[in-house]
């Protein structure tokens, strides 16, 4: 069988089909920090290694639950902007975050939240029954990253484990004493039930902690209707986020000072908040109106502290909530966010540069991310403090991103026919992937990858779905050269340093792996 | 373990605008058509009561099987004769509910309405009750079965009556 597809004459390799140059390749940084977020998510249930912050009780923004999702979300914005035909490089990782996200570590602050305070609450006289089901009301900055966390795996994988009933269950499992718990949900009742949460507040949104309603996390359960909307065919999205505008309209998206607000609804009461955080998800399904304030909000807060960098004026880019409550803030991640999200490239390469030069940036175990430092200041002077949220997972996503990242995800989500496209479906977890891309005039998926430093030269497994397009033929080369050749149901092997088989339905490749391997997999010939 | 699912509607206990006694059983054998709103509003209620109306024309005999209900959120000024008068003459096919503030709550909180007492700008001496604006369907047990926002185009809400009186 010979190949007659037309090969690339430009920059790429002679042996690349036409088009494998325009198809992303990682940088270094950016492998880094999908290799990091990985290595957190194979961590075993209840090992939080760095990820612990100064708080204890999983209230505060660097809570789990906030750099779990994160984390999916730049393995999300990954896959479908970057690595488009390696699933299998994302796929078990999410899993893992999914999973660590529904255990009882990350939600049973609930329980003692529920009860309300005067910290939320001014006029409160005596503390509410508390209860213990994370999702069911209120703690929308929990339920709403559960949402949209679940609705995102099936947009991203189409697979349905989530959706299926029970595919969030929440389960409070105590050793010692009685009562055990489970709080039983799918993708669908939970989006029913923040739904109605979202008409009963007259669609200014539901609460985080008992009373105070953020703008930023509301726009969470926005990215979930829409992912609801994507796999089950329903209109949920366009409703609530019209309705949710126009409820905006009326109150006041932002402050005097431009920050966008949060709500006390007891007491009818807007406060700023913050800007960077809520811009950045707002963007998704709401582009013109973000666009609009960028400019008031970036004179805002913004400090040069050397050429080439940038840097949040302290306690401004998170306004008055952080102000008033004396907490440290994400500056630099959320800044970092939004400038990817704005596709504010000059801003964005500014912030990063601080953080690369100021922040610690740290390799482990192949993977990148900047450790926490629970100082401000630093002996001459310069802010240094990175939490485990900004360090894990705000700046990995800002590197992920690419301009109006999310509001592309948002608005023009895979079809049917992207997941019937060849892709890579599995790889050794030791295997980073740093193209991978399906080119359907040459009908060639193009991958490369390389093995982490630990294990250069160990043998890995790819497995290959969709191979069978059009005729059934495939061929798949390495740097070139054929590796294997065949169909739906057999292998022919022309290198002996490779094996091949075809396993549930997979095209399954064992191969020595050191550096840069360029893989093509010619499919209909 | 049963999936959690999120329970809209219930029973209720109110008094109709010709001051009649009424309960969520009084209308079991037709699908109840609700719609929540006070009879000062300008806007969304006299819209949507509208749209439904002509809905209701264009499914012809149909319309027989639904009752359309008109729930105030104002008790305070929504007596029966008030929302007789509004509705015999402006939108004739709905029956207006009213009740005691408890009542309403008990209802509006059943159908996890939004509602919330604010001032109005066109009228200092008096108030606005801005509020959800959903058309709930139910079975004809009074069961929840649908709703309808008030960007649902009117052909859609058509077609979905019609199945709904069809199945």
């Amino acid at each position: 069988m010979t190949t007659t597809v037309s090969r690339s004459d430009g920059n790429a390799a002679h042996w690349l089909p036409t088009g494998a140059e325009a198809l992303p390749l990682l940088d270094a940084k950016q492998i880094g920090h999908l290799r990091h977020i990985g290595n957190l998510a194979r961590q075993l249930d209840g090992d939080w290694s760095r990820m612990g912050w100064i708080e204890a009780g999983q209230e505060y923004i660097n809570a789990y639950r906030y750099q779990l999702a994160w984390m999916a979300y730049a393995l999300g914005i990954a896959h479908f902007h970057r690595l488009p035909g390696a699933p299998g490089a994302f796929k078990q990782s999410y899993a893992h975050l999914m999973r660590k996200m529904l255990r009882y570590d990350v939600w049973n602050y609930w329980e003692h939240t529920s009860k309300s305070g005067p910290f939320f609450d001014a006029d409160l006289t005596e503390l509410r029954e508390g209860w213990r089901d994370p999702v069911v009301k209120e703690n929308i900055m929990y339920s709403g990253h559960v949402h949209a966390m679940a609705g995102l795996f099936g947009v991203l994988f189409d697979d349905d484990r989530y959706e299926r009933e029970g595919g969030l269950t929440f389960e409070f499992k105590p050793v010692f004493s009685s009562g055990a718990e489970s709080f039983v949900y799918d993708l669908t009742s939970l989006n029913e039930v923040i739904y109605w949460q979202m008409v009963e507040s007259g669609f200014l949104g539901i609460a985080c902690e008992p009373n105070m309603v953020f703008i930023s996390c509301n726009q969470f359960p926005m990215l979930g209707f829409r992912f609801h909307d994507v796999r089950k065919g329903t209109e949920f999205a366009d409703e609530v986020t019209r309705a949710y505008h126009a409820a905006w309209e009326r109150k006041g998206w932002v402050t005097n000072d431009d920050f966008f607000a949060y709500y006390y609804v007891k007491q009818d009461y807007t406060v700023g908040a913050e800007n960077s955080y809520s811009a950045t998800i707002l963007n998704s399904w709401n582009p013109e109106f973000v666009r609009d304030l960028y400019p008031r909000q970036l004179e805002k807060g913004f400090i040069e502290p050397e050429p080439g960098m940038l840097l949040p004026r302290p306690r401004l880019i998170t306004g008055e909530y952080v102000e008033k409550f004396e907490r440290p803030d994400s500056g630099v991640g959320l800044a970092a966010l939004w400038f990817s999200e704005m596709g504010d490239a000059e801003r964005l390469e500014k912030i990063l540069c601080y953080a690369d030069t100021y922040l610690n940036p740290t390799w482990e175990k192949g993977g990148l991310y900047y450790p926490r430092r629970d100082e401000f200041y630093d002996a001459d002077g310069r802010f240094v403090y990175v939490d485990p949220w900004v360090g894990n997972a705000l700046i990995a996503f800002s590197r992920m991103n690419v301009p109006d990242g999310l509001h592309k995800l948002y608005s023009q989500p895979w079809d049917k026919a992207h997941f019937a496209e060849p892709n890579l479906a599995d790889v050794s977890p030791f295997i980073d992937v740093l193209r991978a891309g399906y080119l359907s005039d040459a009908s060639a998926l193009v991958v490369t990858v390389q093995a982490d430093a630990s294990a250069k030269g160990r043998t890995a497994q790819l497995a290959f779905a969709n191979s069978a397009q059009g005729s059934g033929q495939w061929v798949l080369e390495r740097d070139g050269a054929r590796l294997l050749a065949g169909d739906g149901a057999s292998v022919n092997v022309h290198d002996g340093s490779v094996t091949g088989s075809i396993e549930d339905g997979l095209l399954v490749l064992d191969l020595p792996v050191s550096g840069a391997t360029d893989l093509v997999l010619w499919v209909n010939q | 373990m049963a999936t959690n699912r999120v329970k809209i509607g219930g029973a209720f206990e109110l008094i109709d605008h010709h001051g009649q006694h009424v309960t969520d059983r009084t209308y079991r054998g037709r699908h109840m058509m609700i719609f929540f709103g006070f009879t000062h509003c300008r806007k969304v209620c006299p819209e949507t009561l509208g749209k439904m109306s002509d809905v209701l024309d264009r499914i012809g005999s149909r319309a027989e099987a639904f009752a359309p209900l008109y729930i105030t959120v104002d008790p305070e000024r929504d007596d029966p004769p008030r929302m007789k008068e509004f509705l015999e003459t402006n939108f004739p096919r709905f029956t207006g509910l009213t009740g005691s503030k408890e009542q309403i709550e008990a209802v509006r909180s059943a159908y996890k309405v939004f509602a919330q007492r604010a001032a109005d700008e066109d009228d200092p001496e008096g108030y606005a009750v801005p509020h959800s604006a959903l058309v709930y369907i139910t079975d004809r047990s009074g069961q929840y079965l649908t709703h309808f926002n008030d960007g649902a185009p009117t052909e859609k809400v058509v077609r979905a009556l019609q199945a709904v009186w069809e199945s």
